[in-house]
């Protein structure tokens, strides 16, 4: 055996279990990432989940003339000042007739959601023959009533009702005159200051017209100037320019677009603020490096032997690029304009600088009106007191994610197409 | 007329000019024998047309829409009567406002004075005026510009070739739109800070150790009295931004070491997406875990050792940045590390060196400088990250280095001075451009340094 | 019979059935056959490596195909053939390297004196130390000279002195003839020098280690002729205390440097004997075609 061998020997213990160390402390990196997303992921699921069924309580509800002060149910003014209220007080009070005082009374009222009585104004207007009739009917119940039956029973006793309120939600739910149904409000409404009546259909809209601008400008800027770069443009300095721009404004921080929205856009162009146009502009804007570079990456994949024969048929350089390079650089320009919509539709900070975090009840119909987006949504309601809106916010969470998650797959898959192709 | 009519309008004319003008090409070649007596295919004549069509009136369409609002403001101020002209940025934007909701019906009338009531029936005349007006020169131009493409039509004219330049030319425009995007960035930035050191002295808000805009806003304190010393803001950045970095760094290298490494190409083929998961969430999706999981739970922790953590400690935002980091700074350690060609790998191993000397001794410091370039991307992102911190970090601005109290950083700083109802050009709001700046300045150093390390490294082994 | 010997005949069934298969496609291409045997005299007495029907999958193809040869204490065998014949591949069976390609299946026997290379309770750490490999290109580290030849003796403790050290690297560079050429810029990066001193340096680098064997794949391929015989003189130079094995295009290279040549072909040992009869006396028509130069 050589002396080499020898000394090696004498070492291979100690380095094993340098390598052994070495290794854990890899795996230990790795579970810590996955150990982050599984926590991240289970914990707002948990807190999210319960926000998309709701719990309605089975009442009595008479449609008395005198207590709704409507004797002419087609008369919409009537119908607009009608004392809706007082139908469902009666009802309440009809199921809990031990109840006196103005307080009980009160705190009895407030189990049942405000929401009731536009449902109930809707449907006399629907059907003017209710008038006077009595029907059992389905309410929407108060959030700390909501999230009261929605608890465990440990976590009850916490809860924002009083013990009286708590003795009477028991009494309903044990009689099985409450109910859980898919909570409808929270994908059919806009903002609400009270949590059960609030939806994301707002936000959803406001993202949608706010993303439709960002593709409708970013992506054919971006393959236009990818095109420009990778075919066209002389390599000279103002090129090396350009590029060096594009690649530090991928690394800006995105809040800085958000002020030169203000600045410019709502400062010096005088844009209306909150607007989706707005905030689609600044998205553009951000996005734009992304979207560019990933094309260019696009365009660099597709063989020079397809240029050159095209070229050697006699075809002009833009005919060689619309007619061949483009229309197969086409699936990874796309790849990475869904990756950059995904990133915008995560985005923020810069829609915070443009005005678009305003209390916005009314749905938007178009991009110049005034709306939120879905994280600003979720920023919004995670600064809420309200259990419920933290519920509220963990489904706003849900519904962001499953869109991302949704776009960046697509991405994936088509990334993969892509490759099986060359 | 609606801007939405109307473009539709465009739409269909450009629609027309390009027919017309393919017609008009074949007609031009019937009598010579075919298209092939044509210098360009008709399509090209046709695409020529459209463009003359399209081009003019758009171009014209877009500076009106940008300036007509400002324009008809300055019109409708000088209609106002001297007395009622405002005094101030604040005054005007008051009596602005005040016109449009006037305008709009939403204030009625009588509710105010006749002068402005007159106003905003100005305004409202104006801006019918100027929608029929750019209805009317967007429509001309499009005829005109239509028409005369067509007229010009004949044989010899090399169509493709002006078609085609017009497109280079587009082409450039779209790649410049990078560098006026940085020109504006830089402007807008800088123009408010230039106009806020003009009321708080550079070195104040530079070295000063006290933080507090609020004070701006009372009428018997002036801006200049030492409120605005940023020092505090860009401490509790720096603080944030290092416990990030800590977490992340180690996690996220030793993660792109053990997969690029070790991991079976199971555990990879799992592992990859899942971080990139991770890298997919949005920023306030973290700003929300922060805030109400991590906060307080670091908060009982603290309490059950005696230690007295603030709710809105410096840890958890750093904590739940850092997790954000991960995946960042894995993937571009991946790609430093998977750089490094096999040869090196080969040769250390062939020497008898394990798998860990072989990263320790041979791959880290050959991929260093393009480790460090990955890590300074990632302090730009943690020092410009806004919503993490906007939720879970506070808005005290206390100078501390301990983790466990709160402290506040410089994108809080702009997210709060510049939300809610300020006036645009407050020392309140101008100070949170003054922090963009300092924000724009920093990151931008960090990212042209990093960008070139890593580029410069790049080169080394291609 | 039990069951290992019948493992082997339907193994031996399997490896003559290989051989027919591939001679029917050489007949048809080349006219030309595999032999089922190596030609020549493959074995040596007290070999310093033994090699036993060695074959080598990746994935689902076959590389090399049962080949045995045995390799002398202190000889130079030279493994020559057209490219993609396995040469490189077998070489790097040698110190087990194709471990760090996953798709790569090593079979047979391969012994270093009497020790299996492939016993699993073998370290391929200590393997490594005792068969040291060059590569094709140079590949130094992004270190200095110095710390080049240091870190085979630095990973494996061989100098517990920096003096000691400082002695390796020095007759390292000295066996490797390239003492006189750096010892004045020790501290200056090894990726600074010039090819053939780059590819001199790993010959240093490795022999650092004093490994009793030395592999080398290609090492002048990437060189120019005068860089190449510095190279050659070296290997000379070290055959009197390294066994080496060498593969090489190049077949002046080879009856320059070796003792013994075996010549490869698709995968296949055909022809193994000293250096002068293969090239002078050829016994086998694809060896021959080969060295006259009828393809390659």
């Amino acid at each position: 055996m050589s002396v080499t061998t020898e000394q090696v020997r004498k070492t291979l213990a100690r380095r094993y279990r340098a390598e052994k160390r070495f290794k854990a402390y890899g795996i230990c990196a790795i579970s810590i990432g996955l150990l982050a997303l599984l926590l991240l992921f289970t914990d707002i699921i948990g807190k999210g989940y319960r926000a998309f069924y709701e719990y309605s309580v089975a009442l009595q509800i008479t449609f008395d003339p005198e207590s709704l002060e409507i004797d002419d149910p087609r008369d919409l003014e009537q119908l607009q000042y009608g004392n809706y209220e007082a139908v469902v007080r009666e009802a309440l009070k009809a199921r809990f007739p031990g109840v006196e005082g103005r307080e009980d009374r009160r705190a009895l009222t407030a189990l049942v959601s405000t929401a009731a009585g536009y449902r109930l104004r809707e449907m006399l207007e629907n059907k003017p023959e209710l008038l006077g009739q009595t029907h059992t009917l389905w309410l929407q119940l108060d959030d700390d009533a909501d999230m009261f039956l929605k608890s465990s029973e440990a976590k009850r006793k916490t809860a924002r009702l009083s013990d009286q309120q708590q003795t009477w939600v028991l009494e309903l739910e044990q009689s099985n005159e409450v109910r859980a149904g898919f909570n409808h409000s929270l994908f059919t409404r806009g903002d609400s200051r009270e949590p059960e009546q609030a939806g994301i259909l707002g936000a959803i809209l406001g993202s949608f017209f706010t993303m439709l601008v960002t593709l409708a400008l970013s992506f054919p800027i971006g393959v236009a100037a990818a095109v420009y770069l990778e075919e066209f443009a002389p390599k000279n300095r103002f090129t090396d320019f350009i590029e060096v721009n594009i690649n530090n404004l991928a690394a800006v921080p995105s809040i800085i677009f958000g002020l030169l929205g203000l600045a410019v856009f709502i400062g010096l162009f005088g844009m209306p603020r909150s607007v989706p146009l707005v905030g689609g502009l600044v998205l553009t804007l951000m996005t734009l490096p992304t979207i560019i570079i990933s094309s260019r990456a696009a365009i660099k994949a597709v063989p020079p032997s397809i240029r050159q024969a095209a070229m050697g048929l006699g075809a002009s350089k833009m005919q060689v690029v619309l007619q061949f390079v483009l229309p197969l650089a086409l699936p990874g320009m796309l790849t990475g304009g869904i990756i950059g919509m995904a990133q915008a539709l995560g985005e923020t900070a810069p829609l915070l600088m443009i005005g678009m975090v305003a209390f916005i009840v009314e749905l938007p119909t178009g991009a110049m009106d005034a709306a939120t987006v879905l994280p600003v949504q979720v920023f919004l309601w995670a600064s809420s007191p309200e259990q419920s809106f933290v519920t509220m916010t963990s489904a706003a969470i849900m519904v962001l994610m499953t869109f991302l998650i949704t776009m960046n797959t697509l991405a994936v898959v088509m990334r993969k197409r892509l490759e099986r192709r060359w | 007329m609606q801007t939405g009519q109307l473009l539709l309008i465009l739409a269909a004319m450009i629609v027309t000019a390009f027919i017309m003008g393919r017609h008009r090409a074949l007609q031009v070649a019937q009598p010579l024998g075919g298209i092939r007596h044509l210098r360009s295919l008709p399509f090209y004549y046709a695409m020529r047309s459209a463009i003359w069509c399209a081009l003019p009136a758009l171009i014209v369409l877009v500076f009106w829409l940008v300036f007509d609002q400002t324009l008809i403001r300055i019109m409708v101020l000088d209609s106002l009567p001297a007395e009622l002209q405002p005094v101030d940025g604040a005054a005007r934007n008051l009596m602005l406002s005040q016109i449009g909701n006037v305008a709009s019906g939403a204030l009625p009338r009588d509710f105010v004075d006749a002068a402005v009531a007159n106003a905003a029936g100005r305004l409202n005349q104006l801006q019918s005026i100027s929608a029929m007006a750019m209805a009317v020169v967007v429509i001309v131009l499009a005829m005109v510009g239509g028409a005369w493409a067509w007229l010009r039509v004949s044989a010899r004219m090399p169509a493709r070739e002006q078609v085609e330049r017009v497109l280079l030319v587009i082409f450039m425009l779209c790649a410049v739109l990078a560098v006026v995007t940085t020109v504006g960035i830089v402007f807008s930035v800088l123009f408010e800070s230039i106009r806020f050191f003009g009321q708080v002295p550079i070195t104040d808000f530079l070295f000063g150790l006290n933080w507090s805009p609020q004070m701006a806003l009372r009428a018997d304190q002036v801006a200049s009295e030492g409120a605005f010393g940023a020092v505090p803001l860009f401490a509790g950045t720096l603080l944030i931004s290092a416990i990030a970095l800590i977490v992340a760094v180690p996690v996220g290298l030793m993660s792109a070491i053990y997969l690029a490494e070790y991991a079976h190409s199971k555990v990879r083929s799992f592992a990859k997406p899942a971080l990139e998961v991770l890298a997919g969430v949005p920023t306030v999706v973290y700003g929300f875990f922060a805030a109400l999981t991590v906060a307080p739970f670091i908060r009982d922790v603290g309490q059950s050792l005696g230690l007295s953590v603030a709710s809105e400690s410096a840890l958890a935002a750093g904590l739940v940045m850092g997790i954000m980091l991960i995946p960042f700074v894995s993937s571009l350690s991946d790609d430093v590390i998977t750089a490094v060609p096999r040869a090196m790998r080969d040769a250390s191993l062939g020497l008898g060196a394990t798998r860990s000397e072989t990263i320790k001794k041979v791959i880290f410091p050959a991929a260093l400088p393009g480790i460090m370039g990955g890590i300074l991307l990632a302090a730009s992102r943690a020092i410009g990250e806004t919503m993490i911190v906007v939720m879970a970090a506070g808005l005290a601005a206390n100078l501390t280095a301990n983790p466990l109290q709160a402290v506040t950083t410089i994108t809080v700083q702009i997210v709060t001075l510049l939300t809610g109802d300020q006036e645009f050009d407050s020392a309140k709001t101008l100070a949170a451009f003054a922090l963009g700046l300092m924000l724009f300045i920093t990151t931008l150093l960090m990212n042209v340094v990093a960008l070139h390390i890593v580029k410069k490294y790049r080169e080394q082994y291609e | 019979m039990d069951i290992a010997e019948k493992m082997n005949v339907f193994q031996d069934a399997v490896q003559v059935d290989r051989r027919v298969v591939a001679q029917e496609h050489m007949m048809t291409e080349e006219n030309l056959y595999i032999p089922e045997k190596t030609v020549g005299a493959p074995f040596v007495d007290d070999p310093k490596m033994r090699m036993r029907d060695v074959n080598v999958f990746y994935d689902t193809d076959q590389a090399i195909h049962g080949v045995s040869l045995d390799i002398g204490k202190n000889e130079v065998v030279a493994l020559i053939g057209p490219s993609g014949c396995g040469k490189s591949t077998f070489l790097r069976c040698m110190n087990r390297m194709n471990d760090t390609i996953d798709i790569c299946r090593v079979e047979g026997s391969l012994h270093l004196e009497n020790q299996d290379i492939y016993d699993p309770k073998l370290d391929v750490v200590e393997l490594r130390a005792r068969v040291g490999m060059v590569f094709q290109k140079p590949n130094p580290f992004p270190k200095s000279i110095y710390d080049n030849v240091a870190y085979g003796p630095r990973i494996h403790g061989l100098a517990n002195r920096k003096t000691d050290l400082d002695e390796i690297v020095e007759n390292s560079l000295r066996k490797a003839g390239l003492w006189d050429e750096v010892k004045d810029r020790l501290d200056s990066p090894g990726t600074g020098l010039s090819g053939g001193q780059q590819q001199r340096l790993c010959i240093a680098r490795t022999i650092a280690v004093s490994p009793e064997v030395v592999l080398m794949d290609e090492p002048c391929s990437a060189l120019d002729p005068i860089a190449t015989a510095k190279i050659e003189e070296l290997i000379r130079e070290l055959s009197e205390s390294y066994t080496i094995a060498i593969v090489t295009h190049s077949m002046q290279q080879a009856a320059r440097v070796s003792q013994r040549t075996a010549y490869f072909h698709l995968g296949w040992l055909v022809e193994m004997n000293d250096t002068d009869t293969v090239f002078t006396k050829p016994q086998h028509e694809l060896t021959e075609s080969y060295i006259t130069g009828r393809f390659g």
